[in-house]
């Protein structure tokens, strides 16, 4: 699904150059479930940001389903990013003048979906977050875990093949955090290609590769054994559309 | 789409509390100063809507070039009184020619006593392409007989104090009796017709061919045959015919080549006169459009400049709105990210915004118009009738759409091109939209500039209006008398002997146009009779005996005209004089023309340049006065000189006995009566006219004056915005600002300074535009204030005051953060 080559990205200010990704090459095949861990500033970050599609690599090859991403203008880009992928972020970033109902709605709005289609898939993913009751609650009146739990409904609506997180249990408790990660997991077993920036060792460990990056390349790669997911209390039912 | 978009925005302008708020009240403002003029313009466009018109109905209009003055009137509702005679014989397939002359103030008397009344002389058709609201008499007949006139109900009051007048008698300048055969109630405003008695037309022909008709407001004198064409006597209706033979479009045509055909040519007459078409509508506003653009030799339009006054505050507001939206641009970097990442394309982004703005501007829209309606009842308590309607109407709800798509546009489209220009993993990360930081601080200069042009022109206009006061005749008794001599036909040697009898009377004297004049004939004159001679343009006057010791004007060098020189007097035009014509000069113009001891100028040559086929004229100068302009108005001209034309005196000027002034205002009147009895004399002292203008001219610098204060206030609301968001901004800076030993006083001062750059800079730019146009208005007078740094340092001291108490209470806040709570937020 994902290829990079000899991926790399400088950030320019003024003039000086800051090297955050170093010739960086990796390939994630369709379904993986993918963590990739680091210290901080050592461009797991920028890595999913290439990922994707919000920046752009400097140098290199990004191949996504086939089709080369380096060099295409920023609209297709958008359009590629609108209907393949979905975003976790560490700061939920979710919009706090819209409720719950409308932050979800969002992804489809931009794809232009039908109203009617609309409202049935918002419903839907309400439903498998456990957020129902909330639909009309602004992101100030509902905790962190909740919060979350509205951004990985925002990522999933448009039913998108790939899923990046970065971060999205740094700003939970363990318990919180445990239960997004198994929201991830059931995603990631009903078909989704999911790659983790995460620091923690216990969440990448529930990965089934984790990539180590150290100062801007890719310093290991490998397949950790599956620990014993906790089970996802909130997601309901897995729908096989997810 | 378009519901989320529209919720998004209220949701945003929910947020912004206070910037909403400000946005609203300046793009308000605004908003009001154009929908407040177009409404105007809208009232007085349609005049006489009230008033049945015959239809296809249309008045001539006049374009008029004088190429020697370098000045003209274009679309003058107003012709010649022989346009109509042309139009008739040239153009028969015309269902109506009718003439009506302009309303003139005519001596009208019912008994012993005369006043003065607003009388037109019309053709009877006039009564069948207006349906005056006849209240007594016959509509269709009441000016068919000789010797008729129709009168309002007000004027018959104040003559007759009654309205059963039909069948009375007016006599009309002393002269002509009109029996009234029909009596008019108001006509609704706005209306071109504003006569209180009008008189058929044969009445007018009639003193004409009595060879007694007073001129009907001339133009400036002109040798016939131009004088018919040029002229502006008539209001020359036509009525196009019903089957269509001639169209529109096809009379347009066919009246430029009217005029080709019938107005006469000379090769060095340097005048050109065409013909149009207007529609009785338009003839208050065309009327105003052609005086202003004439007489300030622009070919300006009030319509036009107006609306371009107005467009000009509103652009102010947009900026204002621009201005605060990109400040705001860095709060809303992350939604903007967001949206980016979900998949929201830049067009989308920007139609959000643009929506956004357009939303502000409709509601401000809604203020506006709720205001209005407020306003209205006090509107119409002051004698205009307008009803809300005005502003229903298609064109204007059509303008008013306009106008909330142009907020959108001018105020909405470069905060919306920040926004959506937002990179999506910079806003992740948590950096600012970088333009979004330049942009407020030009939009601040822009409109501190304009808030600085306007103040130091302020000033400089009333420091003019100060030094204009000199120009009075405060303690002087001198009386300057309203009536013309030929239409009180009296003989100016005569009524002065008369006056002279009263020994309450010290002096008089006389002069061709009225001694105080705003719009003085002006003249070149120089050394030499070569064309490349340096000229100076200069106030002519022609005068009779003694107007130099009438009006209190020294003599410096030379004489004064004098009855034992009987060479002195010029008459005729000049093509028929014998010898240099003698002069007065006054000291101005000795210095200018380059004689540094007035003695040297006594019998030297100044040449008037050659001009309408004639060659240079010499003139000898004879005496030098003192300098004492008679208005403020020189129109580039601050010298005068004076031609000596007892024969030509029109308008007398008394100087009393000082003291005695009750006698001696009795002992005018009393000779003036006894030899025009039926002819009312105008009086005013110079003191007075002169307090008159004064007046009007302070009117102008209080509006100007206005027109600054308002600007001020919207860059103050902009600056106060803007404040708001930076100092939120920076936040963080300040914090560590504070932390490494940062007083609150220092951070204070820091930002005061860095909100005082802007001012500084707008006060920079504005400034030699400021000087340039304070130049242009004072090329208008006779006497010059000098521009001094004066104003532009009160511009500057006013517009730095204004800012900082705008932005110290944000400053103060920002000062005043714990270091602590806001790293630790970080």
């Amino acid at each position: 699904m994902i290829r990079l080559s000899s991926v790399s990205k400088v950030y320019r200010v003024g003039s000086i150059e800051t090297q955050a990704l170093i010739e960086v090459s990796l390939a994630i095949e369709a379904g993986e479930f993918v963590a990739i861990t680091g210290p901080s500033g050592c461009g797991k970050s920028t890595l999913l940001n290439i990922l994707g599609m919000i920046d752009a690599a400097s140098a290199g090859s990004y191949r996504l389903l086939d089709q080369e991403v380096v060099g295409q203008p920023h609209a297709a880009l958008t359009e590629l990013r609108k209907r393949h992928v979905g975003f976790i972020f560490q700061s939920f970033n979710l919009i706090d003048e819209l409720t719950v109902y409308e932050n979800i709605e969002l992804p489809l709005l931009y794809q232009q979906m039908p109203r009617a289609r609309r409202r049935n898939r918002v419903r839907e993913v309400l439903e498998l977050v456990d957020l129902q009751p909330r639909a009309g609650h602004r992101p100030a009146q509902l905790s962190g875990g909740q919060q979350q739990r509205v951004a990985v409904a925002r990522a999933v609506v448009g039913d998108p093949q790939l899923i990046l997180a970065d971060e999205p249990t740094g700003n939970l408790d363990t318990h919180h955090g445990d239960e997004v990660l198994g929201m991830l997991e059931t995603l990631h077993r009903n078909g989704a290609t999911l790659v983790m920036v995460t620091h923690s060792q216990q969440y990448a460990a529930r990965a089934q590769r984790v990539i180590r990056m150290l100062d801007g390349r890719v310093v290991t790669e490998g397949t950790e054994p599956p620990v014993a997911s906790s089970p996802g209390p909130q997601v309901r039912s897995c729908s096989a559309t997810i | 789409m378009l519901r989320h978009y529209l919720s998004a925005a209220l949701a945003q302008l929910r947020r912004f509390k206070l910037t909403t708020a400000i946005n609203l009240a300046c793009l308000a403002l605004g908003l009001a100063c154009v929908v407040l003029t177009l409404g105007t313009l809208s009232y007085l466009g349609h005049g006489d809507a009230a008033i049945g018109k015959a239809p296809r109905l249309f008045l001539i209009t006049k374009d008029l070039y004088a190429k020697s003055q370098r000045a003209g009137f274009a679309d003058e509702p107003r012709t010649g009184r022989d346009v109509g005679v042309f139009l008739r014989s040239d153009f028969p397939q015309l269902t109506a020619v009718v003439r009506r002359t302009a309303e003139t103030q005519f001596p009208v008397s019912t008994g012993p006593t005369a006043t003065f009344a607003s009388v037109s002389f019309a053709e009877p058709g006039f009564l069948e392409l207006f349906a005056l609201p006849f209240l007594s008499g016959n509509a269709h007949e009441a000016l068919s007989s000789p010797r008729s006139a129709v009168i309002t109900a007000r004027a018959a009051d104040r003559l007759f104090s009654t309205r059963a007048v039909l069948g009375r008698k007016v006599r009309i300048a002393g002269r002509e009796d009109v029996t009234i055969t029909g009596v008019i109630g108001d006509i609704p405003r706005p209306t071109h017709l504003s006569f209180e008695l009008l008189v058929s037309m044969d009445t007018l022909e009639a003193m004409r061919a009595a060879g007694n008709a007073p001129p009907v407001n001339p133009t400036f004198p002109l040798a016939p045959p131009m004088d018919a064409w040029a002229a502006s006597e008539c209001v020359t209706y036509v009525q196009l015919p019903a089957d269509g033979s001639l169209t529109e479009a096809q009379f347009r045509t066919q009246l430029r080549e009217f005029a080709e055909r019938r107005v006469p040519k000379g090769p060095s007459f340097g005048l050109t006169v065409s013909f149009g078409l207007a529609t009785v509508d338009r003839f208050y506003l065309d009327s105003v459009n052609s005086a202003f653009g004439g007489q300030t030799r622009t070919g300006l339009r009030v319509t036009t400049l107006a609306v371009v006054l107005a467009c000009l505050v509103l652009l102010i507001s947009c900026a204002n709105y621009a201005s605060l939206a990109s400040a705001l641009a860095v709060a809303r970097t992350k939604e903007i990210g967001i949206r980016k990442i979900i998949g929201a394309r830049r067009s989308q982004l920007i139609l959000q915004h643009l929506l956004e703005a357009a939303m502000t501007g409709a509601i401000a829209l809604l203020l506006v118009l709720g205001f209005s309606a407020l306003l209205l009842p006090l509107v119409r308590k002051a004698g205009l009738d307008v009803g809300f309607e005005l502003l229903m109407q298609p064109t204007m709800l059509g303008a008013m759409v306009l106008l909330v798509l142009a907020v959108a546009v001018v105020g909405g489209a470069y905060p919306a091109y920040v926004l959506s220009a937002t990179h999506p993993a910079d806003a992740i990360r948590g950096g600012g939209g970088v333009a979004g930081r330049f942009m407020p601080k030009v939009l601040a200069v822009a409109q501190f500039t304009a808030a600085s042009f306007l103040l130091v022109t302020v000033a400089i206009i009333q420091h003019e209006n100060s030094m204009l006061r000199r120009i009075n005749f405060q303690g002087e008794p001198v009386l300057g008398l309203g009536a013309s001599l030929t239409e009180a036909h009296l003989d100016f040697d005569r009524l002065r002997t008369r006056l002279l009898e009263s020994s309450h009377i010290a002096s008089v004297t006389g002069t061709w146009t009225p001694p105080i004049n705003n719009f003085p004939p002006l003249q070149m004159l120089a050394r030499s009779a070569d064309v490349a001679a340096p000229r100076v343009s200069s106030v002519q006057s022609t005068v009779a005996y003694d107007f130099f010791p009438t009006l209190g004007i020294k003599l410096l060098a030379g004489r004064d005209f004098s009855r034992e020189h009987g060479d002195d007097v010029t008459e005729g035009e000049r093509d028929t004089w014998k010898h240099p014509a003698h002069i007065v000069i006054d000291a101005a113009l000795a210095r200018q023309l380059g004689w540094a001891h007035l003695e040297e100028a006594i019998g030297a040559t100044l040449y008037l340049p050659a001009g309408f086929g004639l060659p240079p004229q010499p003139l000898q100068v004879i005496g030098v006065v003192q300098r004492r302009p008679l208005g403020f108005f020189g129109l580039g001209a601050t010298s005068n000189f004076y031609f000596l034309n007892p024969a030509a005196a029109q308008f007398v000027t008394v100087r009393l006995v000082p003291g005695e002034l009750p006698a001696g205002l009795a002992d005018v009147e009393s000779a003036w009566k006894s030899l025009a009895p039926d002819y009312p004399m105008g009086r005013q002292f110079f003191s007075e006219t002169l307090e008159q203008m004064q007046r009007t001219l302070n009117s102008i610098g209080t509006a100007i004056g206005g027109l600054a204060v308002f600007a001020l206030v919207i860059a103050a609301l902009g600056l106060f915005g803007m404040a708001m968001h930076v100092s939120s901004r920076r936040m963080r800076e300040i914090g560590i600002r504070k932390a490494v030993g940062a007083h609150t006083g220092q951070i204070v001062l820091m930002l005061l300074r860095d909100f005082s750059r802007p001012v500084i800079v707008a006060n920079v730019i504005a400034a030699p535009l400021a000087f340039i146009t304070g130049k242009l208005y004072l090329t208008l007078f006779v006497e010059r204030v000098a521009i001094t740094l004066l104003p532009f340092a009160l511009s500057l001291i006013a517009t730095l005051v204004v800012a900082w108490a705008v932005v110290l209470q944000q400053s103060l806040r920002a000062a005043r953060v714990e270091p602590a709570e806001v790293l630790q937020n970080e």
